[in-house]
C-alpha cells in the first residue's frame, strides 16, 4: 500500500517556512547550473545554425580556424570551373573568396578591446546564407570601402554605428548598413568586398577560404573527392557545417565549468536537505507509528519520505528554471580562440537544458531523502509510539 | 560549565545535524574560495621583477597583423630601452591539437637578458646560441612528453604553412610558467615562413619609471605608417586575453555571490530548526535568571561555532585543490588554483560572518520571548 501524495503536499504546505528555505536552496543550485550550461548552449547554438551542409569550403589542410588558411589567386580560379558547383542568380558559379582579418576594436561600455572577425565576400554570399538580412541601411558596394555590421556588434563595440567610420587597416570605412544573421555565427562579424579587405590588408588579392556552393549532397561529396585527388590543389574540402560543429569546441571549458559548480553546490544542497529531511521526519516520530499501525510497511514510510524529498527538490527545481528563463534575453560575448576573436551570442535556456536540470533537481532530491527516509522506516513502532 | 563547553556541548547535541551543517557550509565556502583564486589568477597575473619592467609592441589592428622586422633597431634607439626582442606565437601542433602548449619563436641574441626570471638548465644558453635548431622546452613539457636534452621533435604549423624540427638543447623553469616552449626566430624565418616580418616585439626598460614614455615614443614613431604599433605593459597585454574570455568577474561575482547566500539559507535554516526544538530550556535559562544578552551570545556562538568548521572544511578542501594541475582543463588560462593566505583568512572571516547573521534571527527570537510564552510553545 502506498501512503497517499497528499500526506506530503499537506505537511509541505503546513510546514511552509522550512519547505520554502529548503526549496530556494535547491532552486540557486539549479538556477546556477541552468545558467552557466545556458551559456555553452548560446555558444553552441551561435556555430550550429551557422552551417549549411550545400556550402563548401575550400581550405588549407590542417587548419583550425578559416583565418588561418590562405588560398592564391590561381587555387581561386582552378576551383571555380569545378563540376558540381550551383550557379547563382547572376548565372555564374557560386564559388566565393572569403578573407579573413580580425581587428582590435574597444568594447562598449568600458572600452575593454576585444577583436572582430571581418569577414571579405561577395555579393553571392547573400544567396547561400540566408539567413543573414540587412535590415537598416544597405548592402556594401563592391569596389568601395564599404562595410555591413551586425546588429550584435553595432551594439557591443564603440564605432560600429549606421554612418560611423571605423578604421579597419590602414583607413577609414563607413558602416552603410546593419545586418541580422538570426542568432548564428555571423552575427558576431562585419562584412566588406573582398578585394577592397584584401587591398586593406596587403594580402594580394587572396583570400583564406573559397566558399562554393554545391548542387546537391552527391556533388558536394564528389566536390570534396576531386579537390583532394588534384595535385595543383593541396587543400581540404569541409561542408560548412562540419566546420561550425568544429568551433562548438570553444565552449567546452563553459561546459567544464557548469558541471564542476552544478557537482560542489548541489554536494553542498544534498547535506542541507538532508538535514530539512531528518527534522521532518523527527517532528513526525508519532505520524510514524500511527502510518505503522495502520498497516503501511516499512517499504511505503521509505517510499513516502523519498518522495517527499523528491518533491521539495523538484519545487526548488522548477523555481531554479524559472529564475533562469529571463536569461534568454541577455546577450553575451565570449572569444573563440581558434579564430581569436569575439562571438556574440544569447544565453539559451533551452526546454532540454531545463529537463536535465529538473532531473538534476529529483536526483539532489533522492539523494538528500533517502537516509532519513530509511531511518523514519527502521523505527520500531513501540518507540514511535512511546516518543512524545 | 563555562559559556563555551555549554556552547560546544549543545553544538554536539545533534551530531548528525551539525555534521551536515558543517559539511554543507564547507563545500559552499570551498566553491567560493575556489572562484575567487580563479578570479584572482585572471586578473593578477604573477609578477617578478622583470615582468613588470617588459613592455610588449604589437600591431595596432591586431595581434593577426604582423609588423616589419627592421622596427627592432628603430625600437632599439628609444631612450630607456634596454633590451628589443622578437617574440612571434608560433601555433605549432605535436603530434595530435589536444597536446596544446604555447610556442614561441624569439630572437636569441638577447633572450637570456630579456626573460632572467626564468631558470635555465645548465649549458642552455651556450647551446641556443650555437644551434638554429635549438629549442628551450618547459620543465613540465618534459615531463608530459617524456622528452629528454638532445631530442629532436617536430612542430606542425598552423598559423604557417611550414612543420619545423627541433633539437631540444635545454629546458626553463619559472615560478608559474614551466610549460611554455621557445626557438629561434631565425630559424622561423629560414623557413620561408614570418619572411621579414614578426608578430611583437618585447622591450626590456631601465626602469619602471621610463614605461609610459617609452609606450609613447614607440606609438608615435610608427604613427601614419603602415604598420601603427601598440605598446602595453606585458601585465595589460596578459590582461587583454582575459578581457577577451568576456565579463569573467561579473559571472564569477555573480555566482559567489549565490553560493553565500545559499550558505546563509542553509545555516540559518537549521539554526531555527535547533532552536525551535531547545524553546523549552530556553525559558529555564531564563527563568533562572540567565539575562537576554546571554541568551543572544550563546544561540549566536554556537551558530558561528558550526559555521566557522565549515569554514575550516572548506580551506582543507581548497588545500586539497591546490596540489591539482588544472592547467590541463582550463586550455593553461589557470595553472594551478591555490588560494592565497589572504583569502583563506577572508574565508574565515566570511564562515564566521554567515554564522552570525544565520543565528541572528532564532537568537533574537530566543532571547526576547517571554518564559510564558517559550514554555507554552512547546506544551
Amino acid at each position: 500500500m502506498i501512503i497517499p501524495i497528499q500526506y506530503n503536499v499537506r505537511y509541505l504546505r503546513a510546514r511552509w517556512t522550512g519547505t520554502l528555505i529548503t526549496a530556494v536552496t535547491f532552486g540557486l543550485v539549479v538556477a546556477v547550473f541552468v545558467i552557466v550550461m545556458a551559456l555553452a548552449q548560446g555558444l553552441d547554438r551561435a556555430f550550429v545554425t551557422s552551417g549549411d551542409p550545400l556550402n563548401l569550403l575550400v581550405m588549407r589542410p590542417g587548419v583550425q580556424s578559416e583565418m588561418q588558411s590562405f588560398m592564391e589567386l590561381e587555387q581561386i580560379q582552378i576551383i571555380e570551373t569545378l563540376d558540381g558547383i550551383a550557379k547563382g542568380a547572376d548565372g555564374k558559379a557560386i564559388a566565393i573568396p572569403e578573407l579573413l582579418v580580425v581587428v582590435n576594436k574597444p568594447k562598449i561600455p568600458d572600452g575593454d578591446p576585444s577583436n572582430i572577425q571581418i569577414r571579405g565576400t561577395g555579393s553571392q554570399a547573400f544567396e547561400i546564407r540566408p539567413q543573414v538580412k540587412v535590415v537598416e541601411g544597405r548592402m556594401f558596394e563592391p569596389g568601395l570601402r564599404e562595410i555591413i555590421v551586425s546588429h550584435l556588434v553595432a551594439k557591443r563595440f564603440q564605432g560600429f554605428k549606421l554612418g560611423d567610420k571605423p578604421r579597419l587597416g590602414k583607413g577609414e570605412w563607413t558602416v552603410v548598413g546593419i545586418f541580422d544573421a538570426a542568432g548564428s555565427a555571423y552575427d558576431s562579424e562585419v562584412w566588406a568586398d573582398q578585394r577592397e579587405l584584401s587591398e586593406e590588408f596587403d594580402r594580394g588579392g587572396g583570400s583564406s577560404t573559397i566558399v562554393v556552393r554545391a548542387t546537391d549532397g552527391a556533388a558536394a561529396a564528389s566536390l570534396a573527392r576531386v579537390v583532394d585527388k588534384d595535385v595543383r590543389l593541396p587543400l581540404e574540402v569541409k561542408t560548412e557545417a562540419d566546420y561550425y560543429a568544429e568551433q562548438t569546441a570553444s565552449s567546452a571549458p563553459l561546459k567544464a565549468f557548469g558541471t564542476f559548480l552544478a557537482v560542489i553546490m548541489s554536494i553542498g544542497a544534498c547535506f542541507a536537505g538532508m538535514n530539512t529531511m531528518y527534522g521532518n521526519v523527527a517532528s513526525r516520530v508519532k505520524e510514524i507509528g500511527t502510518l505503522r499501525v495502520l498497516g503501511y510497511t516499512p517499504f511505503s514510510i521509505v517510499l513516502c519520505f523519498v518522495f517527499e524529498s523528491i518533491l521539495l527538490a523538484l519545487i526548488g527545481g522548477l523555481f531554479g528554471c524559472l529564475a533562469a528563463i529571463p536569461m534568454n534575453w541577455v546577450t553575451t560575448g565570449t572569444t573563440n580562440f581558434q579564430t581569436f576573436s569575439e562571438v556574440v551570442f544569447n544565453f539559451a535556456v533551452t526546454p532540454k537544458l531545463m529537463g536535465i536540470a529538473l532531473l538534476f533537481a529529483v536526483a539532489m532530491g533522492m539523494i538528500g531523502g533517502l537516509l532519513p527516509a530509511v531511518s523514519a522506516a527502521r523505527k520500531p513502532i513501540v518507540d514511535c509510539l512511546s516518543k512524545v | 560549565m563555562t559559556y563555551g563547553t555549554f556552547i560546544r556541548k549543545n553544538a554536539l547535541r545533534n551530531k548528525r545535524r551539525t555534521a551536515l551543517t558543517v559539511l554543507s557550509v564547507g563545500f559552499s565556502l570551498f566553491l567560493l574560495i575556489t572562484l575567487q583564486a580563479v578570479l584572482d589568477s585572471l586578473l593578477n597575473p604573477p609578477e617578478t621583477e622583470e615582468s613588470t619592467l617588459r613592455l610588449v609592441v604589437r600591431h595596432a589592428v591586431s595581434l593577426g597583423q604582423s609588423l616589419p622586422e627592421s622596427y627592432q633597431r628603430d625600437i632599439e634607439k628609444v631612450p630607456h630601452v634596454k633590451y628589443v626582442a622578437p617574440v612571434e606565437w608560433f601555433g605549432g601542433q605535436y603530434k595530435d591539437p589536444k597536446n596544446f602548449f604555447a610556442n614561441f619563436s624569439v630572437g636569441h641574441e638577447n633572450f637570456f637578458q630579456m626573460f632572467p626570471d626564468l631558470k635555465y638548465s645548465e649549458g642552455t644558453e651556450e647551446a641556443f646560441m650555437k644551434e638554429r635548431m635549438a629549442a628551450i622546452a618547459g620543465v613540465d613539457l618534459m615531463e608530459k612528453f617524456d622528452w629528454s636534452i638532445g631530442d629532436r621533435i617536430t612542430l606542425t604549423g598552423t598559423f604557417y604553412d611550414v612543420d619545423l624540427e627541433f633539437r631540444i638543447v635545454g629546458t626553463c623553469e619559472g615560478e608559474y610558467d614551466s610549460s611554455t616552449f621557445y626557438f629561434r626566430h631565425d630559424y622561423l624565418q629560414e623557413s620561408g615562413a614570418a619572411f621579414g616580418t614578426v608578430g611583437t616585439f618585447s622591450i626590456m626598460a631601465d626602469s619602471a619609471e621610463a614605461i609610459p614614455g617609452i609606450m609613447e615614443t614607440v606609438d608615435e614613431m610608427f604613427r601614419n605608417s603602415p604598420a601603427e604599433t601598440k605598446t602595453e605593459s606585458e601585465k595589460a597585454f596578459q590582461l587583454g586575453f582575459v578581457s577577451m574570455l568576456g565579463n569573467v568577474q561579473v559571472l564569477i561575482g555573480s555566482i559567489s555571490m549565490v553560493v553565500a547566500f545559499t550558505m546563509l539559507l542553509v545555516a540559518g535554516s537549521t539554526m531555527a530548526m535547533t532552536i525551535r526544538e531547545r524553546l523549552r530550556e530556553v525559558a529555564i535559562l531564563k527563568a533562572i535568571g540567565f539575562p537576554r544578552k546571554v541568551i543572544l551570545g550563546l544561540v549566536l556562538g554556537e551558530a558561528s561555532a558550526v559555521s566557522f568548521l565549515g569554514a575550516l572544511v572548506g580551506i582543507g578542501l581548497s588545500k586539497g585543490l591546490a596540489t591539482v594541475n588544472v592547467g590541463a582543463f582550463t586550455a593553461d588560462f589557470v595553472r594551478t588554483i591555490d588560494p592565497e593566505p589572504a583569502m583563506l583568512a577572508i574565508a574565515l572571516g566570511v564562515g564566521l560572518a554567515i554564522g552570525v547573521i544565520a543565528g541572528l534571527f532564532p537568537a533574537i527570537q530566543a532571547s526576547s520571548m517571554s518564559i510564558n510564552e517559550a514554555m507554552r510553545r512547546l506544551e
